[in-house]
């Protein structure tokens, strides 16, 4: 990997190692973009384009933005539950699921408040994780693949050397207030900075206030995902929550800078965080890309 | 009419996503090479042109394409020049990087191209440099990935580590 800080603070290119071999890919796709970062052993760009039609499909049966996916034309009433393809049938099902298990944090049924249901915070994960599926089954046992923030690796970044992965501060963008290593699994981060008020608590309709972000990292994105989203409705006990899921760890970031935490999450913790008093400058509110 | 509804509320979320998702381009504190190319100010539209990563250098090797395969620099690898990192089409506009590299090191990265749109300019003041140091603190703390980022920040990544790649650093 490249050091940029280093490259300008003036230490020849010549000096440093070259960075691994790797084969990426971006696909635009379901409203944000997804990054395929393969290194070797690498497979054909046929089996990039295999993963990637698997979210087109996905796309294609679930998006509200088009009024003939199947979720659309469930929302126009021009289809019955019973009558969807299994995948969808499935997907409600791990949602209305979730809705119990969450005690309404998460609830694809109420969120909105039209009344259509929309199980996208649950979608884009599981389209990945079984993106993802598709590049393991091809032989591309080392990649890590983000879409928007969301991150799935299986593998190393180089041999004996675990996929290293940032966890951005929510109120600067430029900082990262914590760093995982991990080699099979997934990290998904729910916020309010990045598009806004985006999450509400469907129980009481009102914005979370007590976490400015929580990550939780686990072995699936699909529940990775939806337990990011949950959990930072719930707030701070949502950390202990997603705790109680075997295998999965959060880490949350309070609204007074505390970066908490559980046990889990800290057996994955690496070096090269940000130090807690520069998260504590308070940047501007703008600052959120 | 709960069609309807349903449609219409499909519609005022859809422009409120791409309101909330403009980011103006220019970066004042950025040096004086942001280009347009072609998204057009204000209006949101996005530039489709095909995905082309190019550069211009000495070092051997260079390729910045939509699937750049990077190759280890050789020793006393001495780049020089520009490097262009692939244009990633987003869906509310492209976000493409260069960089210049003088004798293998990195002098300036450079925003070619981001999303613009109608959005609060004083939004547009802060982006581009945020999006440059958030990726050197990728680069510097030898990240693979960021949780948490928007995809705009995923997109101007993935273009600078084409651009490294080009570069074959």
């Amino acid at each position: 990997m490249t050091d940029l800080h280093r490259a300008t603070a003036g230490v020849d290119a010549a000096t440093r190692s070259g960075p691994p071999h790797r084969k990426v890919h971006v696909e635009p796709v379901m409203g944000t973009i997804v990054s395929f970062d393969v290194r070797p052993p690498f497979v054909d760009q046929a089996a990039i384009e295999a993963a990637c039609e698997v979210l087109h499909d996905i796309d294609r049966r679930f998006s509200l933005y088009s009024p003939d996916s199947e979720l659309g034309r469930l929302a126009r009433g021009l289809v019955a539950e019973s009558e969807l393809s299994p995948d969808v049938r499935w997907v409600l099902a791990a949602c209305d699921e979730l809705a119990r298990s969450t005690g309404g944090a998460f609830d694809a049924r109420l969120h909105r408040p039209d009344g259509v249901v929309d199980p996208s915070g649950f979608v884009k994960g599981w389209a990945v994780e079984e993106a993802v599926c598709r590049l393991d089954d091809a032989g591309a046992t080392n990649c890590l693949v983000t879409a928007g923030g969301d991150i799935v690796a299986r593998g190393e970044a180089a041999p004996g050397i675990a996929w290293r992965i940032g966890i951005r501060h929510p109120e600067q963008a430029d900082r990262l207030a914590a760093v995982v290593a991990i080699r099979r699994g997934a990290v998904a981060t729910s916020g309010l900075y990045e598009r806004g008020d985006h999450v509400r608590d469907a129980r009481t309709d009102t914005i979370p206030r007590e976490l400015l972000s929580l990550t939780v990292i686990g072995p699936d994105l699909t529940w990775a995902d939806a337990y990011a989203t949950s959990a930072f409705v719930m707030g701070r006990e949502g950390l202990a929550w997603v705790e109680s899921h075997p295998g999965y760890g959060a880490i949350g970031i309070t609204a007074t800078r505390e970066v908490l935490w559980t046990p889990t999450a800290d057996g994955r913790r690496a070096d090269g965080a940000d130090a807690p008093v520069e998260l504590s400058r308070t940047s501007h509110p703008d600052a959120l890309s | 009419m709960r069609q309807r509804a349903a449609a219409a509320t499909a519609a005022l979320g859809l422009a409120l996503v791409l309101l909330v998702n403009f980011r103006a381009p220019q970066d004042a504190a950025l040096v004086g090479a942001v280009q347009r190319g072609g998204s057009t100010a204000g209006s949101g539209s996005t530039t489709t042109g095909s995905s082309t990563g190019t550069s211009t250098g000495t070092a051997g090797g260079s390729t910045g394409g939509s699937a750049a395969t990077a190759a280890p620099a050789g020793a006393g690898s001495t780049a020089s020049g520009t490097f262009t990192g692939q244009d990633i089409q987003m869906p509310y506009g492209d976000v493409q990087v260069r960089i210049s590299v003088k004798n293998g090191r990195i002098v300036d990265v450079t925003a070619l191209n981001l999303p613009s749109g109608g959005h609060s300019g004083r939004i547009s003041n802060f982006v581009a440099p945020i999006l440059r140091r958030q990726a050197l603190t990728a680069q510097s703390a030898n990240i693979d990935g960021v949780s948490g980022a928007t995809y705009t920040s995923q997109a101007y990544a993935a273009s600078l580590q084409a651009a490294l790649d080009a570069a074959g650093m």
